[in-house]
């Protein structure tokens, strides 16, 4: 097929294609006669072909100083991560709560739980592993008691120390540390994000049951009804994720049901007073 | 200002002076507010109680306008040129038991338009229109309506419903076991629920995003070229209606439900094999410049096309 | 747990240290730090246009990782992962910081608008790749680094930048054309 003489503008269209090689046979030969006899389109591609060599060519650069320090400083401290969200500002919890410094604490066995109008944000979409959790999936604890993991070292922010997570493994080579890829039985632990979310939920949990007496009846059965709706999604989708692990459908699914209980935990966790 | 400092002086005078009675004059002063003080362009107006109506109008006066009552309990009333506060007063004598001393209020307030608003009821239903300003808007267990925000607006009720229109700005509107209804609005977009219904309308956006886990999603609006819209239903059905000449790539999944785009002619990308995988559509429609995902987990997805005679009718 | 310092040095594959650094052991990590931190301050930097927010951004991926590295299944190599969660760290720091960011320069192909300096920054003598590079517009600028310095796909970055692979097509040439005229002055 003889293809006319293909104008500067026709090529500068074909261009980006030309240069991911996705044009067709006919158009590809077009642009290719008309970069014969075009030096400004033919230099256009050369130049724009250079950078590309040399975008991909281009060496590391290098740290103007170590910056390990400051990532070991902040592995170290077993904080659970939230992302801020500074100009979002929980009001009920200064005004109604009349908690000093907008601050709940909760000292519950040994543990220490901060709970700041501050800290009251979206926590980061984590995917979570497959592993069916037994993080219990409870309503709105009516007893305190509801460890689900003997969790002594809880993220608190004035606490150092040792990470939390290897309480709930064992060395390495044994439980939930080790990726899947090298463990050759399916994991039945609870995985790693299950005990950030877990954690945190029951921390979430006891804050609430802690406060539950002042909080209005009504309220609170609309809450725990919600709770039982999340709960029963989490379930669904740990069900349908166990069968189909790749599936980032179901991955998805499970992390922003987690989310939204963490969500509403917290909700729940700064209600104001009715008494 | 003169006014509100007398109510302010006389509150102090009942708080100190617990076994003074006062004057009828005196009394009414604490449960009632009847004063207009003058407010900044752009100042901030603070409203909150435990139950009762709180109902806010903006007008095109440079004044706020208070008019309050409350059935038991005391009002606290603050102003200077920058902000405003009304607000239930909770330290009475009988500490630990002051809430429950406390009765309705009712709130009606008029506001400069611009002016910036901070509205909070625990049983109560929250109201404002036509403030033109920033708004952040909850209530515990009543409803929460606004309309005419400029900036940004939030709305947030746990048992109540939400509702918000006219808001040329960001939106995030929340609620856990109410619906979420938004009808026009620009700017970013983002509207949740646990188990209440979504309903999204005339909208027109770049930015939206809307979760429930129990509840069905409603969308009705453009789809900018370049926008990115993300709808998510655990168990409930999405249903998107958009103009039939929009540009998008969607990327659609359930795990149980049936998707279906009636009006638009699907085209499949190029050079790509993407069809259908348990339950999971990639299509393009128009130039594909948007981007549009939505995900169930047991609930259908359907995308109408406004211009189309098959379109249902929502309710 | 110290290794004898005067061991031979055998090179493990990072295979070894991922598994020892996912169950907690902190030197395993930091090999894998060691081994990796230039390609990622250089994906950071060269990203956010700025050598002080690439190191910052740095801290956060390694971070990052070591919080995720438990759920890293070995379905790729080990620094396919980290790249990609790399990426996405960037990409979010970036939504976080400023509320009125708009989202509309990365998106818009045919909006000749110019990074937030306001001016035409690419009409300066004689710089350097690296230089303009960090002088592109955001979204020219991601979409480049990602494609012709990382070497990711169009398709990978649309799924990571939240557009289309249509769009990140044209981002990638927009990038390239400004760069040209960057360059030949």
């Amino acid at each position: 097929m003889t293809n006319s003489n293909m104008t500067c503008e026709a090529f500068d269209a074909a261009l980006p294609d030309y240069l991911e090689g996705t044009l067709d046979e006919s158009m590809r030969a077009s642009v290719e006669m008309h970069l014969r006899e075009c030096v400004r389109c033919a230099g256009l591609v050369r130049d724009l072909e250079n950078i590309r060599e040399e975008a991909a060519a281009m060496p590391d650069l290098v740290p103007s100083k170590d910056l390990w320090k400051g990532i070991d400083a902040r592995i170290a401290a077993p904080v659970i991560p939230l992302s801020a969200r500074p100009e979002r500002q929980r009001r009920f919890a200064p005004a109604w709560v009349g908690i000093a410094a907008a601050a709940l604490v909760v000292s519950t066995a040994g543990i220490t739980y901060t709970l700041t109008s501050r800290s009251l944000t979206k926590p980061e979409r984590r995917p979570v592993a497959v592993a069916p959790s037994t993080t219990g999936e409870t309503q709105l604890p009516l007893d305190t008691g509801s460890a689900t993991q003997p969790s002594n070292t809880i993220a608190a922010a004035s606490k150092g120390g040792s990470r939390s997570l290897p309480e709930t493994r064992g060395p390495s080579g044994q439980r939930g540390g080790i990726p899947a890829s090298l463990a050759s039985q399916p994991q039945n632990e609870p995985s790693h994000s299950d005990a950030v979310y877990g954690k945190e939920i029951e921390m979430l949990q006891r804050v609430v049951s802690e406060r539950k007496a002042q909080l209005d009846p009504s309220t609170v059965a609309i809450i725990e009804k919600n709770l039982q709706i999340i709960d029963a999604a989490i379930a669904q989708s740990r069900a349908a994720l166990a069968k189909d692990p790749a599936s980032m459908l179901l991955s998805d699914q499970l992390t922003h049901a987690l989310d939204k209980k963490v969500e509403l935990l917290r909700t729940a966790a700064l209600l104001p007073s009715s008494t | 200002m003169k006014p509100s400092h007398l109510v302010i002086a006389v509150a102090m005078l009942m708080v100190l002076a617990p076994g003074a009675k006062g004057g009828a004059q005196d009394y009414e002063r604490r449960t009632r507010i009847d004063t207009t003080v003058r407010l900044d362009r752009g100042g901030a107006v603070d409203l909150s109680l435990i139950s009762g109506k709180i109902r806010v109008t903006g007008w095109d006066r440079q004044d706020v306008r208070v008019s309050a009552t409350i059935d038991r309990g005391t009002l606290r009333f603050d102003a200077n040129s920058s902000r405003v506060t009304l607000s239930v007063d909770e330290s009475e004598d009988n500490r630990g038991h002051g809430r429950h001393n406390v009765g309705d209020a009712r709130y009606e307030v008029s506001v400069p338009r611009g002016s910036r608003l901070i509205l909070e009821a625990v049983s109560g239903d929250v109201t404002a229109s036509g403030s033109q300003g920033e708004i952040e808007a909850t209530s515990v267990s009543g409803d929460v309506d606004v309309s005419g925000g400029v900036g940004e607006v939030s709305v947030e009720s746990v048992s109540g419903s939400v509702h918000a229109a006219q808001i040329n700005g960001n939106l995030r509107a929340e609620s856990v076991s109410g619906d979420a209804r938004v009808e026009t609005v620009t700017g970013n977009l983002e509207a949740t629920s646990v188990s209440g219904n979504i309903r999204l309308i005339d909208v027109k956006s770049k930015d939206v995003r809307s979760e429930t886990v129990s509840g069905n999603i409603i969308y009705t609006g453009s789809i900018d070229p370049g926008g990115k819209y993300s709808f998510d239903a655990h168990s409930g059905t999405i249903r998107l209606t958009i103009p039939p000449g929009a540009g998008a790539h969607f990327s659609v999944e359930t795990f149980s439900g049936d998707i279906s785009a009636p009006d638009f002619p699907v085209t499949v990308q190029p050079g790509k094999i993407r069809g259908r995988r348990e339950g999971r559509m990639e299509f393009t429609i128009g130039d594909g410049r948007a981007r549009v995902d939505a995900q169930t987990f047991s609930g259908s997805i359907v995308i109408n096309s406004s211009g189309s005679t098959t379109r249902r009718e929502d309710e | 747990m110290q290794a004898a310092s005067n061991a031979v040095r055998v090179p493990m594959g990072d295979s070894t240290d991922v598994a020892l650094a996912a169950g907690g052991d902190r030197q395993a990590f930091e090999r894998l730090y060691r081994t990796h931190a230039n390609r990622v301050y250089s994906l950071c930097t060269r990203m956010s246009g700025s050598r002080s927010k690439g190191e910052e951004l740095t801290q956060d991926v390694f971070v990052r990782t070591w919080e995720k590295l438990p759920q890293f299944r070995g379905e790729s190599a080990f620094s396919t992962w980290l790249h990609r969660l790399a990426v996405n760290v960037v990409l979010n720091a970036r939504k976080t910081e400023g509320t009125q960011a708009s989202r509309t320069d990365e998106s818009d192909v045919g909006d000749e608008r110019w990074d937030v300096a306001g001016h035409a920054p690419m009409h300066i003598e004689r710089m350097d790749l690296a230089d303009a590079i960090a002088k592109l517009p955001a979204g020219a600028r991601r979409v480049f680094v990602l494609h012709d310095v990382e070497g990711f796909k169009h398709e990978e970055i649309a799924e990571l930048c939240g557009i289309t692979s249509g769009g990140s097509k044209a981002q990638l040439h927009r990038a390239r054309l400004l760069l040209r005229e960057a360059l030949e002055r």
